[in-house]
Order: C-alpha cells, then structure tokens, then sequence
C-alpha cells in the first residue's frame, strides 16, 4: 500500500462525517451520562447521586438475569453459526456453473429487514397454522412458543441461526477463495489427508476472515434487539428477554432515567471490552 | 464424501428458502384459509393481499416513508462518507486511527441505549416523529461503516490515479471524483442495501 | 530418478477441441533422460504449465502417454507418481515450524520418528536451513521459503523428478542469482531429473542442460543451450534467445542462391526446399554478423554500449541489422560493409529453418 500523505488539512474532510455522527453518539451519549448520575422526582428537578445507579442495577437480580440470558444466547449462536458457517462454505463450489446460485440463495437471508425476519419466523413457528410449528406439532412434539420457554428460545435460536448463518458462510467462503490452487496442489503432492488439509492449510488462512466473522456475530447477538421483540415479546413471561429487550422496557416502558442510563452504559461497556479483549488476542501475533 | 459434499449447501438452501416459501405460500392465500387450515399451496388462489397493501394508504404508507428515509440517509451517508475515507485512505493527520476507532466503535453500540435520548434529543430539536429524524438517526450507524467500506476500496485504487487525473488539468474536486468514484460504485451500491435491511426493521424510531 | 518420456501427448482444456487454437498443447514427443537438468522455456502462455502439470499428474492429458522409466503413470495422481513440485510463490504451512514443514511428507508417509529426524536434517544442511530449524515457517523472507518448498520435495529419498514452475518469480533481484547457483549445485549433487519452467531465458540457459523452447502450445526446438544458440530452428527461437536476438531478414530464394535485397548470401545449405510462395527470410545472430570492406552496404545508426562489446545498428533498405562489435574495435563513421558467418546464417521459410528438419 503506497505511503499515506500527512495533510493536516484532511480533517475538513472528515469534519462532516465527525459532526453527524458526534451529534448522533455524544449528544446522547452526554444526556446518558447525566442521567446515569442523577436521580429525578418528575418536573425537571434532578439531584446528583453518584455511583447509585451503576451499584443498583449491578446488584439487581434483574439485570443479572438479562445479562445470563444475554451471554447464553450469544455463547449457543456463536457455537452453532460459526461452525456451521465454516462448513458450509467448505461444501460450497468455488468453480463450475452452480457457483452464483449459490451465493445469492445464501445471501438472502441477510438482505430481509429484520423485523420481516422476526414476523416470518412469528407465523412460521404458530403451533396451529404455521409450516414449523404444526409439522412440529403433527410429529408428536408439544410445542407452543408462545408458552413454553424452551420452545422459545429453540425458536429464537433457530431464526437467528436462519438469519445470520449466511454471514458467516459468505465471509468463510471469501477467504477459502483467497488461497491460491497451488496450496491444494503441494498438499496433494505431499500426501496430506483432507483433515491435514483444512487444519494446516484452510484454517491458518481463514483466520483473518473467522476473527472478522466472530466479532461482528458477537457484537451483532449482543445487542439483537428487533426479531426477538417481535418473535416474542420478551415472552413467555421473562424467558426471552435479552438485555436489549430488557433495557427499552426500563427506559421507555417505565421511564425510570437514572437506572436505564445506568444500564446503558453498564451495557455499552460490556461490549467493548469484550470486543477488545477478543480483538486484541486475535491479532496479537500478526504485524500489520 | 467428495461425491456428496454439494448435499451440504444443498439442504442449508432448502432451509433457508422454507419460511420465504411459506411467506409467499400464504401471501397468495385468504384469511380463512389462514387461519382455517393448514395447507402447503393455496388452494384459493388469491391476489387480494397484494391488492390490498398496493391500493390502502395505511399499508403502502409504509413503504412510502421507508423509501423515503431511506434515500435521505443514503445520500447523506455517501455524500459525507466518500470524503472521509478518501481522507482516511490518502492522508495522515493528527488523531486518524484514534478517530477511525471510534467511528467504527459505534457500530458495536446497543441501538437499545440511544433509544430514549434519541428521543429526547429529537423532540428537544424539534424533529420528532420526522422522517428526516430517522434518516438523521440512522446516521450513527451507516457512517462509520461506509467510511470503513468506502476506505478499503479506496486504499485500492492506487495513488497514481490520483495523481494523473489532477495532472490532466481538472478541477480537484471533480478529479478526485470521477477518478476515485468508478472503481467504487460497487462499495457505494451496496451501501443502499444494507441501509434499508435495519432501517426498515428497526421499531424504535418511527413512532407513527 | 527417472527418466520421463511424453509419447503422441496433445491436449485441450475444451470438452470438444475443433481445430489448431483449440489446443494447449500441440503434438509433441519428448524424452528427458535421468538425473538430467531440463528447461521448459517461452514466453507466458506458451503451455509450459500445462506441460508441467501433465508431467506432475495434476492435469490428465487429453491424449498421449506419460512415461516414468517405463512405467506408464499418465493416470496416477501426483502422490503416487513420487515427485517434488516447486511453485511459482512459496507454499508453506505456515502454523508450522521449519523443521515440521520438512517433515510433513514423511510423516504422512509413515516413516518413522528417527528416520525423518535424519532425512529433515540433511536436507536441511543442504539448504542452508538447518539453523532455522524451529522457527515458525511464516517468519522467513521469500527465498527461505522457497526454500522450505524445495525442501519438502527433496526430503523423500525416492523422488522421481522435481519440478519447478518459475520458481523465482517472487524473490528479490539480488537474491536470485544465489538461489539459481543452489539448484544448479543441487542437481549436480544429487543427480536428481529436474524440470524448470520459466519465461527468463538467462535461467533457462544457465540451469538446463537441455531446454525445450515453446511457443503457443507448440514445442518449436528442443536442444542444448548452444544449439539453441547457434542453430536455431525457428526465428522465434533466435528471437527469444539471446540478447540482442538474432536478425530476420526478408530474402529471396532462386536457383539455390539466397539473396538479401539483391546481395547474395551465403546460407547453411538448405537440405529441402522451401515450398511455393513460403515466407523467406534469413536469419544471422548479431554475433555473427562483421564488417568487411565488400558485402552488404548498410548505414551506420545508433550504437549502444553494452560493456565489453558495443551493439550497432544498422539500416539497408528499411531492414535494421544489429551487429557486435569488441570494445575497441573501430565502427565506421556513416557507411560500411557487413559480411554474415556463413556457418551461422540460415534461410527460414514460414520461420521454419531450411537447414534442419522443418515443422514438426
């Protein structure tokens, strides 16, 4: 990559992008900030409180709950999309006629809005009239997502793995379809076993792209809040409320300011450390 | 198993065509039989749905916003994106790679945390319930992530084409454009798409 | 070592080749004997990959046979025709260290925990590896890992033939020439076939003992790097080789007499005659070609300094002549005579020579 230029004067290109999304992210963030320290009784009046908040929300058994729910559901789809992910694109053709076909069906999912995912899975999954839910039913399986929590989050589990899987496939199958033929070849020469193959030869040169995939499937379940609102509800009862679920409903459900600011930012800061500490390891051995 | 590796990708594909299917399936269906039976093709074919959400404002309403908010937050995003990634692929200045961290931080924020003081911040403006206020809203979102497209296109396009297009004696900016903007269409194109997937999902913003 | 044969190989890369440009490789028959060094030179897509990979069983021919001493292994997959195969970039496993790298192949042969320590470490020592041995294959420049990618193939002791696909291509200029001395002290140590692909003809020349030239598809001469000098068999192969290449002239052919814009030539006696309306022209290496006080008068253009001698070139008749002059010797100033060696002078028809054999 040919040398970059320093040139103060290339922050006025950048300025307009800085304003919009500081409006966007430090406006709100400075009004989440306020309110994480403040306590209010309604008519504008608010009384600095100090760390309250953050010790409440972090003692309280419902935030604990979320954050439970939370780190199963994002550890159960990692351990299923990435794996799956891998092994699709390991099946899929890298030369031939069938080739685009299959990269634009498996890229469908990823085009749908997501609450048309969300609604989809809704009435696929009806006990009664939906295709999954009454061969389900028609099997001998009692199964009613709408009551039973299990069910639920199998459901939930399986729209995400519906939606997001292709993510992981098309970014694999990018990076299998960088290694040059010759890698295959010497290998055959070499008398390796397939195994030998993907482990010395697929792998190695897919950690980029994996490193990719994982961060942005971690980021991305974290913080899932549109099909599972509209899947569920957040229901049966409490089952399936995510910590994004849980935090709009204490925000704008309830109003309670102080608490949900508290929330945010406990939430926020989860992530970016998680985030961080996966980048980090990930990349500590490449020199870029 | 070299024989049967397509079976893999072969059975995911059905399993991702089966609820589009039953979108469809049921799209073409009546409420009766909806709800009446279960069957695996409609066996009154009907077109009244698509009649309906194509002819009934509270139905198309809804497309008419979403087109609209999001053609304004595209134009916008790409508008003020391009020059930044040019500058981010092209120069070095003060604060770059912290500033390109943090643009891209945003990508990992919960939507969830800036629902309420998107809120307040929107109604304190005055734009609440606008449309220009979810394509301003989305801005969050998109920017960084058209930068951080945008730029890795442009670190491709080598300096020298640059180079050449201000040399033939064009005004800069519409060098810089024309000369960086052709291998990039694909990046800009794709920008639409991904914009309108979780624009037109996300609930929180549009209170209509 | 084996000695390797190609009898009647042709192939297609199409389900149903038609005519001539259909075919990669034309027709051709050739045999390298064993332990011999041998180039496969020309320019990018002449099919010396494709070659290659017939060779290495990476490719079935369309048609034709592939003879490992003998045996004929045109079927047989590349791990059991027992060769060693040398790309073009460096192919290491790269979670690897040196040491593993070198001893995949045995390992996946079997061979026991001793022997490979044996094996991995003379070869090793060969290759100037054997302080690197636990390093991580990916910490090395380009040439170490190429090296590590000649390594593998040498480490099995029964290997039939190395092939090489432009094995330089990536490593620095300065570097090069270390690497091209290794292979050359490599092959006369272990007496190994080798078969080496490139478009560099100083590679070729230096490494090879015998070179195959080819040019689309097609195998135009095969022969050792002077024949190929002095006695080419088609103009792109005077052409191609050497530097400057050789000169190609128009001539005319009439009652045994070769003629040069009317000068007559004295030419290689053509040993058939060209057909009717055949595209005549002569061919003399710029080595070759003197001044002389009567002959071809020609008009004295630029001259170049090419160290020891001096490039001249010259103009008759819109033709450009090239000649070499020894440093120190006297050019004339505007005008002068030139002579060409008639041992080295031949008359080609369709660029094909009249003094050998014609198109194949």
């Amino acid at each position: 990559m040919s040398a970059k230029v320093p040139n103060q004067k290339a922050w006025f290109l950048v300025l307009p992008v800085v304003v919009l999304v500081a409006f966007n992210a430090v406006i709100p963030l400075m009004t989440v900030v306020n309110y994480s320290v403040q306590e209010t009784f309604g008519d504008n009046v608010f009384f600095f409180e100090g760390v309250k908040w953050f010790r409440e929300v972090l003692h309280s058994e419902r935030f604990r709950l979320s954050l439970q729910r939370q780190l199963l559901f994002t550890g159960i789809v990692l351990a299923i999309q990435l794996p799956l992910g891998v092994a699709i694109a390991l099946a899929m053709p890298r030369k031939g006629p069938w080739v685009s076909v299959n990269l634009v069906l498996m890229a469908m999912p990823l085009l749908i809005p997501w609450n048309v995912v969300g609604t989809m899975w809704n009435i696929l999954a009806l006990p009664d009239i939906g295709l999954l839910g009454h061969t389900l039913n028609a099997m001998g399986f009692d199964y009613n997502y709408t009551r039973q929590p299990v069910a639920a989050w199998a459901t939930l589990i399986a729209m995400d793995v519906w939606h997001w899987t292709s993510l992981v496939v098309l970014l694999a199958y990018a990076g299998l379809s960088a290694i040059p033929d010759a890698f295959y070849q010497a290998a055959r020469i070499d008398g390796a076993s397939g195994w030998a193959v993907f482990r010395f030869i697929q792998l190695p040169k897919m950690k980029r792209v994996l490193t990719i995939a994982v961060l942005l499937r971690f980021m991305d379940s974290f913080n899932i809040y549109t099909e599972p609102i509209v899947l569920t509800g957040g229901g049966p009862g409490n089952a399936t409320t995510l910590l994004s679920i849980d935090l709009v409903k204490v925000a704008l459900g309830q109003f309670d300011l102080g608490p949900a600011a508290a929330m945010s930012l406990i939430y926020f800061l989860i992530i970016m450390l998680l985030s961080w500490v996966y980048y980090t390891a990930m990349t500590k051995d490449e020199v870029e | 198993m070299r024989r049967v590796k397509w079976l893999v990708p072969f059975v995911y594909i059905l399993f991702v065509l089966a609820p589009i299917y039953w979108l469809l399936n049921m799209s073409f269906k009546n409420t009766n039989e909806i709800l009446g039976t279960f069957t695996l093709w409609p066996r009154t074919f009907t077109l009244e749905n698509y009649r309906k959400i194509l002819t009934d404002p509270t139905w198309y309403g809804g497309y008419v916003n979403s087109i609209s908010y999001v053609a304004m937050n595209t134009v916008a995003s790409v508008l003020v994106a391009l020059p930044a990634a040019y500058a981010f692929s092209r120069y070095r200045f003060l604060g770059d790679k912290h500033l390109f961290f943090w643009l891209l931080s945003n990508r990992m924020a919960p939507a969830a945390v800036f629902a309420l003081p998107f809120f307040q911040l929107y109604s304190a403006i005055g734009l609440f319930d606008t449309k220009l206020a979810v394509a301003l809203a989305h801005c969050l979102f998109n920017i960084p992530l058209a930068v951080w497209i945008l730029e890795g296109f442009m670190s491709g396009v080598p300096k020298e084409l640059d180079e050449t297009a201000f040399v033939e004696a064009t005004p800069s900016g519409a060098s810089s454009c024309a000369s960086s903007s052709p291998p990039s269409p694909r990046a800009s194109a794709w920008r639409p798409s991904s914009a309108s997937c979780s624009r037109g999902s996300s609930s929180c913003w549009p209170r209509r | 070592m084996a000695r390797i044969r190609l009898e009647n190989l042709r192939h297609s890369y199409r389900a149903r080749p038609g005519e001539d440009a259909d075919w990669a490789l034309k027709r051709l028959d050739l045999e390298w004997g064993a332990g011999s060094a041998n180039a496969l030179l020309g320019p990018s897509g002449c099919g010396k990959t494709t070659l290659l990979n017939i060779i290495s069983g990476l490719l079935r021919p369309t048609e034709g046979i592939v003879r490992f001493d003998e045996q004929d292994v045109t079927l047989l997959p590349p791990d059991a025709r027992n060769i060693a195969q040398v790309f073009q970039f460096p192919v290491v496993y790269d979670t690897m260290s040196v040491y593993d790298n070198l001893a995949f192949p045995l390992r996946n042969r079997g061979l026991a925990g001793a022997a490979v320590d044996g094996r991995v470490r003379e070869v090793a020592a060969l290759l100037d590896l054997d302080g690197m041995l636990p390093q991580r294959a990916d910490g090395l420049t380009a040439d170490g890992k190429q090296k590590i990618s000649l390594g593998r193939g040498l480490v099995r002791s029964d290997v039939n033939a190395i092939l090489f696909d432009e094995p330089l291509t990536v490593i620095d200029p300065h570097l090069k020439w270390r690497l091209r001395s290794k292979l050359k002290e490599l092959h006369q140590r272990l007496q190994t076939t080798m078969i080496y692909v490139t478009h560099d003809q100083t590679e070729a020349l230096t490494f090879a003992d015998q070179v195959v030239v080819m040019n689309d598809g097609l195998v135009v001469q095969s022969g050792t790097p002077v024949e190929l000098f002095e006695r080419p068999r088609h103009t792109f192969v005077g052409h191609f080789i050497g530097s400057p290449g050789m000169n190609v002239l128009p001539a005319t052919f009439e009652a045994g007499v070769a003629r040069f814009a009317g000068h007559p030539v004295e030419v290689v006696p053509p040993r058939r005659a060209p057909r009717a309306g055949a595209v005549l022209e002569l061919g003399v290496r710029p080595e070759f070609v003197r001044f002389a006080d009567a002959g071809i008068p020609v008009r004295i253009g630029k001259i170049s300094d090419a160290g020891r001698h001096r490039v001249v070139e010259t103009q008759h008749e819109g033709a450009v002549i090239r000649l070499l002059v020894d440093e120190g010797a006297p050019v004339p100033a505007e005008r002068g005579h030139l002579r060409f060696d008639p041992a080295f002078t031949q008359l080609f028809a369709d660029g094909w020579t009249t003094a050998g054999e014609g198109p194949p």
